[in-house]
């Protein structure tokens, strides 16, 4: 039952909006399964799912700036997408970075408070992939020419 | 919207779909994630972190925000 509950509430979130990220809620969870004893989480299923939202972060951001710079004249109308990606460029660095540290503390100490800043930073990065996913699909809606 | 753009705007939808399916698809994997796939993401996670600075060096990082269009 447990599974089941667990299934649906993954589909609920791949249903959304298929676009680029707008699954961004997949990108910190590796669904319902459980660590396999003996590998290199030791059991930490919270420490794999950061990692795995980190990286895969990473990557979607770096599509995100990436197709915006090699189309930055045909998305010249929407001068939102240029403000938002050259934000992501601007922080990115930072954002990993303090991901990055604030995983090295909670992987040195695995306290409450240490989850919830790797949790805040996370959240950074997600906000970040959530806006690029809003103007990605916003550029993907046709237009009616009159 | 020019065709271009379309083209492109797909390009960039498939390279992030080429993310979000494998992830999608171990939603419904079950049982443990195995220790061959946890060293896989660990490995992921390490190649990034290994990069430093040069994970934004591409022009696609550094484009001048006061650089007209």
């Amino acid at each position: 039952m447990k599974r089941i509950r667990c299934l649906v509430s993954s589909l609920l979130i791949c249903i959304q909006p298929l676009t680029f990220v707008g699954t961004v809620g997949v990108v910190a969870t590796s669904g319902c399964r459980t660590l396999a004893p003996g590998g290199v989480y030791q059991g930490d299923k919270y420490l794999e799912e950061s990692e795995l939202a980190i990286t895969t972060s990473y990557d979607l951001l770096h599509t995100y700036v990436t197709w915006e710079y090699q189309n930055r004249a045909a998305l010249s109308k929407w001068p939102e997408i240029k403000k938002s990606a050259d934000n992501i460029r601007a922080n990115s660095k930072q954002w990993f970075a303090s991901a990055h540290n604030l995983h090295d503390a909670y992987a040195a100490n695995k306290s409450e408070a240490n989850r919830t800043a790797l949790n805040t930073v996370i959240g950074v990065l997600r906000s970040a992939l959530t806006e690029a996913s809003k103007y990605m699909a916003q550029v993907a809606q046709p237009t009616i020419q009159p | 919207m020019p065709p271009s753009a379309i083209i492109a705007l797909a390009n960039a939808l498939l390279a992030g779909l080429d993310v979000l399916v494998p992830k999608i698809q171990d939603l419904f994997k079950s049982g443990e994630i195995s220790v061959e796939e946890q060293q896989s993401i660990r490995d992921k996670y390490l190649a990034l972190r290994s990069q430093g600075d040069a994970a934004f060096t591409g022009p696609e990082w550094n484009v001048d925000p006061d650089k007209p269009i």
